[in-house]
């Protein structure tokens, strides 16, 4: 006989081997998942992402989740972007933004000035956009806009209830082409339409003239590289003609060059701190996590104070950004000048555009900076962009007269104007 | 056994190891599948197979959290923050009424309030009177001037849809219908008044306004704008907390229809919607928990009994569909409706009670989500006698034509306590051939819908 003991448990062995494949197959998927991030428990009815998941992992699961499972049919790279908007509107920063590839793409041709426009400035509008700035003898004053004006429709389409941005981009296109404008003004019942060409623009960033009883009234659109030069020019014509007292008008200005502010500011203050800018460092070989802020200050220049000792007032508005609210700032702190008008914007930070691969872009806070006094008048808004705080309070406030046509520094109809005239009066 | 036996058994073995092994994984995957089948909820049906992509959206969302890590000024502490930023960006992408996001706080108190347990002022608000959400983006807002349509949209406005009975709002005098026109002294953010504007103009344009009235409403919408708080930051600072007090400006509806302007302090506290309750033949069924066991013991050996719902306004669809197995015979009762599921998927109740007892309902404005539903269902496949008023979304379904669909919601929570309700589905009470065989037909992308039956409590 063959079968022998050996034989049986020879048998045995390959069946017992063969059961071991078996299990083996059959437990593969635990071996597999041991590693797995949980999953989804159903909680009283609540799906719970796993706290010990990784950020991306349940980025991914809710993302796959809204797709999948919403009643309407989602497109998946909307879903992409809405959820990047959301995400940098976390932070609280109005000026820390994604832009899917579409926007980034006008965004960068508006940086690279690839349009051009008609020569005004624009301000918020429930009827569409107010205008804050006609520039002398470009294509918009030419055509007859002034301020106050209100644009109620650009191409015939009408831009009521948009943003200001919205009908500026809408307003700006190729050189040399043209634009059709409904316009509101008051005083006129019937709407006026106007056809401008677009150009090239050079603003002029100052302009001076002289008031009734020998009061200054100096405008600042904006600070560029000509602007501590066209200002030095104009108040030095106005002290010529025995300026007594002096308006400096920061109203609707966006702001600019830092480097122009301080120039500027240079007159009254010798070598002061203008603002103390906090960045944050890049992380070093040494310290890869650690990364401590880095601190520098801008100062006046040294030996250019030429103060004749004239009552000073600043105007400013809720347009007045950057820039112009360091200008007004320093201005008050060193106890210089009264600000007149009303809440700044608030801005005070510095910003960069970082590219990704896919053509969108995120424009980031980088740096922030403070007031001489340490005053920090950045603006904070909630996920939907409404204001929570920030801006640089007046010393006084005084709101416009929007019942009338207004001109910048015509004390009839430029009620802000006429306060601070009667206020350098006072002084005098 | 020579060489040549001895290869050969080698050879038999290891092929029958590895067929071993190929078996043990099979069987596992079989028995795998069976399970998931079983344990399946019913909302998975309805989902559609994702879409393979290109690029996977957690390596995307993690570059632009490095870059946001690396550069932005201030520190960013924890991930769980931009993850629920992320989430809240993609709901309101949806513009789907019935998907929102809630803040921490806010889900906290949500989940307090689908147990009846309110904070705030005790109200539970909704956005009523609107049929479509305003256009968003600006392509749509340029579709829609094209069309001229942009003034005829109805905007849904913050409004009170039910209160506790004895809560601070009930207290203070505050009613259902009412809505809340200002917070704090501000405005609560309703874009028709920007709309309005467009007619303004028009009619200015067309001379029959003149400049004075329009710049007056122009300067009075301006300073509405200046100090105003969205919708759903109000609703969240009258839902969340249980301290401190509110000032509310309330446009209500007058007996003449005029709307007239009442204002309000009210201070927060907690209170209770109404549980579960039975008194006689009557049964008050919020529906969560357990109710369905409760319904159960109630209605045992009554051969007519009245369910009240009233003040139920947060119950879960899964319990309601476990209430419907207690009231009804088994059958279809309707079915869900989704743009992704490639047909409808019946609502059905499988097991279900064979000897009903009669039903009456009463119902009113703030029955609604899944009371609504089961109002629904019970008023078009049974012969329950509905007595009240019109339900939360009833005059809405009707003047759509049976376009609306009462949403079918999930809810989910995020890491950070923060979470969302994800509209999946809408439930309609008519049940379609494509609703019958949608387990086994494999039909095209877009579910055949058929004729929407359409009674409702009268």
């Amino acid at each position: 006989m063959k079968f022998g003991v050996a034989n049986v448990l020879r048998g045995a062995l390959y069946v017992v081997a063969l059961g071991a494949c078996f299990g083996f197959g059959y437990g593969w998927k635990d071996m597999q998942s041991g590693s797995r991030p949980g999953g989804i428990n159903l909680l009283q009815g609540i799906r719970a992402t796993s706290p010990s998941m990784s950020a991306e992992g349940a980025f991914q699961e809710n993302f796959d989740r809204i797709l999948t499972n919403h009643r309407s049919k989602v497109d998946p790279k909307k879903l992409k972007y809405a959820a990047m908007e959301g995400m940098v509107a976390a932070l609280g920063d109005p000026h820390t933004n994604y832009f899917e590839p579409r926007t980034a793409e006008a965004f960068n041709s508006e940086i690279e000035g690839n349009f051009f426009g008609i020569g005004a400035k624009l301000g918020e509008d429930p009827l569409g956009a107010k205008v804050a700035t006609v520039f002398q003898d470009a294509p918009a004053f030419k055509a007859g806009l002034k301020e106050g004006d209100v644009i109620t429709a650009v191409d015939d389409v009408v831009m009521s209830g948009k943003t200001t941005d919205y009908i500026v981009s809408k307003i700006k296109g190729k050189e040399g082409t043209t634009v059709k404008l409904t316009v509101m003004r008051i005083g006129q019942e019937k709407p006026i339409t106007m056809v401008v060409r677009r150009a090239q623009i050079t603003t002029p960033t100052v302009e001076g003239k002289m008031l009734p009883d020998n009061v200054g009234f100096v405008q600042v659109y904006s600070f560029s590289v000509p602007t501590p030069m066209q200002f030095e020019q104009a108040i030095t014509k106005l002290e010529s003609q025995g300026m007594k007292g002096l308006i400096i008008d920061m109203r609707g200005n966006p702001g600019g060059r830092l480097e122009a502010a301080s120039k500027m500011l240079s007159r009254w203050f010798d070598s002061k701190v203008v603002i103390k800018m906090e960045m944050r460092a890049e992380p070093t070989f040494t310290s890869p996590t650690e990364k401590k802020p880095v601190i520098e200050y801008e100062k006046t220049r040294r030996g250019e104070v030429q103060d004749t000792k004239y009552p000073i007032v600043v105007l400013v508005n809720e347009d007045s950004a950057s820039a112009a609210e360091i200008f007004a700032g320093v201005m008050r702190d060193y106890k210089r000048a009264t600000i007149m008008g009303e809440k700044t914007y608030g801005k005070a930070s510095v910003q960069t555009v970082i590219d990704l691969t896919d053509g969108a872009g995120v424009k980031l806070t980088i740096a922030k900076y403070y007031l001489p006094n340490g005053e920090y008048i950045n603006r904070k808004v909630d996920e939907d962009g409404a204001y929570i705080s920030g801006g640089l309070m007046p010393d006084i406030e005084v709101k416009p007269d929007e019942t009338k046509q207004y001109r910048p520094g015509e004390l009839d109809s430029d009620l802000q104007a006429k306060k601070a005239h009667e206020l350098v009066k006072s002084r005098f | 056994m020579n060489a040549g036996t001895k290869s050969l058994t080698a050879a038999l073995l290891l092929s029958g190891g590895f067929v071993a092994v190929l078996t043990g994984l099979k069987v596992r995957e079989a028995q795998d599948l069976r399970q998931t089948l079983k344990d399946q909820h019913w909302s998975t049906l309805l989902a559609s197979r994702s879409d393979k992509r290109e690029i996977a959206e957690s390596d995307y969302f993690r570059s632009v959290t490095e870059i946001l890590k690396a550069y932005y000024v201030e520190d960013i502490e924890s991930d769980a923050k931009l993850l629920s930023g992320a989430v809240r960006g993609m709901i309101a992408g949806l513009r789907d009424v019935d998907s929102r996001f809630f803040s921490k706080e806010e889900f906290a108190a949500f989940k307090k309030m689908r147990q009846g347990m309110y904070e705030g002022i005790g109200v539970y608000l909704d956005f009523e009177g609107g049929s479509v959400l305003p256009p968003q983006s600006e392509e749509e807002e340029a579709e829609a001037e094209e069309e001229g349509d942009l003034a005829k949209v109805q905007l849904p406005r913050l409004t009170v849809v039910a209160l506790t009975p004895n809560g601070p709002a009930a207290k203070a005098g505050i009613q259902e219908g009412d809505v809340i026109n200002s917070l704090d002294d501000h405005w609560v953010y309703n874009s028709q008044e920007l709309l309005k504007f467009t007619e303004m103009r028009r009619q200015w344009q067309a001379k029959k306004l003149t400049f004075e009235e329009l710049n007056k409403e122009r300067l009075r919408v301006r300073t509405l704008l200046d100090k105003s708080v969205m919708p759903v930051r109000a609703r969240e600072r009258l839902t969340v907390g249980a301290s401190g007090s509110v000032k509310l400006r309330i446009e209500r509806k007058a007996s003449n229809g005029k709307p007239q302007m009442l204002n309000f302090t009210v201070e927060k506290g907690p209170s209770e919607m109404p549980g579960f309750l039975v008194k006689g033949n009557e049964v008050r069924l919020p529906l969560y928990g357990k109710v369905d066991e409760a319904l159960k013991t109630a209605i045992q050996g009554k051969s007519e009994v009245t369910i009240d719902l009233r003040n139920n306004v947060l119950g879960d669809h899964d319990t309601m569909r476990r209430c419907l197995e207690v009231l009804v015979p088994p059958g279809k009762y309707g079915e869900i409706v989704s743009e992704r599921a490639r047909a409808a998927l019946p609502l059905e109740v499988k097991k279900g009670n064979a000897s009903p007892p009669k039903l009456k309902l009463i119902v009113d404005a703030s029955t609604r989500d899944a009371a609504e539903q089961l109002a629904t269902a019970l008023s078009a496949f049974t012969k329950a006698k509905v007595t009240g008023g019109m339900m939360g979304r009833q005059a809405q379904r009707v003047a759509s034509g049976g376009k609306i669909d009462l949403a079918v919601t999930e809810l989910v929570q995020l890491p950070d306590g923060s979470g969302y309700s994800l509209a999946i589905g809408g439930y309609r009470a008519s049940n379609t051939p494509s609703g019958q065989k949608a387990a086994e037909k494999k039909a095209g992308s877009k579910a055949p819908v058929g004729k929407t039956t359409q009674k409702g409590g009268e």
